[in-house]
């Protein structure tokens, strides 16, 4: 765990102690290895997180594990269509908008597939775009324009997805 | 009363910006955030003073 990890988890348990909530419980721990038991959770939301974690299938085997049967999730998150430039998927500037890390569409909903959750449906998809002063970091002003015209681009979407009675 | 069980996953971003602090005077600083909130490209702008240091 990183320091700013654990400064995050102890401001938020103050603040939800001086706030006086009794129904809401910050847990710090790795998404491919959930500290909850099977079958624990109604619902599971996350919006912007799962695309920032390496092991993406592991991931989604833990929502599997600890959601309960009937239940389901609803998942916002950034993917890719088309080829980006190496250098853009994997700049920390671009980390921190959750574009780095993100997997092609095909490849994230496949891996959500695979984790056995099943009525996979992509709710809503909607494009990000990235001013072109930011793209000029990573394209010369041809490709630039090359990379208009293909198709290729950054979008959030949101997947709902069960597991199953 | 039936109660229901609501994980959510979030995390916690730093951005440090860098200025240099042996030039004493203003500074204007912006960075661009890429998010897939509503207003998807934010400009954060950090302002400040370096004072120079004392003898």
């Amino acid at each position: 765990m990183k320091t700013e990890d654990l400064k995050g988890i102890v401001k938020a348990r103050r603040n939800n102690r001086e706030l006086g909530y009794k129904n809401v419980e910050f847990l710090l721990g790795e998404i491919e290895e959930l500290p909850l038991p099977d079958n624990t959770a109604d619902v599971i939301i996350s919006n912007c997180v799962l695309n920032l974690v390496p092991d993406k299938s592991r991931a989604f085997a833990e929502i599997f594990r600890v959601l309960k049967p009937g239940k389901h999730f609803s998942i916002s998150d950034v993917v890719i269509k088309g080829n980006l430039p190496e250098n853009l998927h994997k700049d920390a500037e671009m980390y921190v908008g959750c574009v780095a890390g993100a997997l092609e569409k095909e490849a994230y909903l496949n891996v959500v597939h695979n984790s056995g959750l099943v009525n996979v449906t992509v709710q809503k998809e909607k494009q990000i775009a990235i001013p072109d002063e930011v793209l000029l970091n990573y394209f010369g002003q041809e490709e630039l324009e090359d990379y208009k015209k293909s198709g290729s681009g950054i979008f959030s979407i949101t997947v709902y997805a069960e597991k199953k009675d | 009363m039936k109660t229901i069980s609501i994980l959510i996953f979030t995390s916690i971003f730093d951005k440090k910006v860098k200025y240099n602090t042996n030039l004493p005077g203003t500074f204007n600083k912006s960075i661009t955030v890429t998010s897939n909130a509503e207003n998807s490209n934010v400009m954060l702008r950090v302002k400040g003073n370096v004072k120079p240091k004392a003898e």
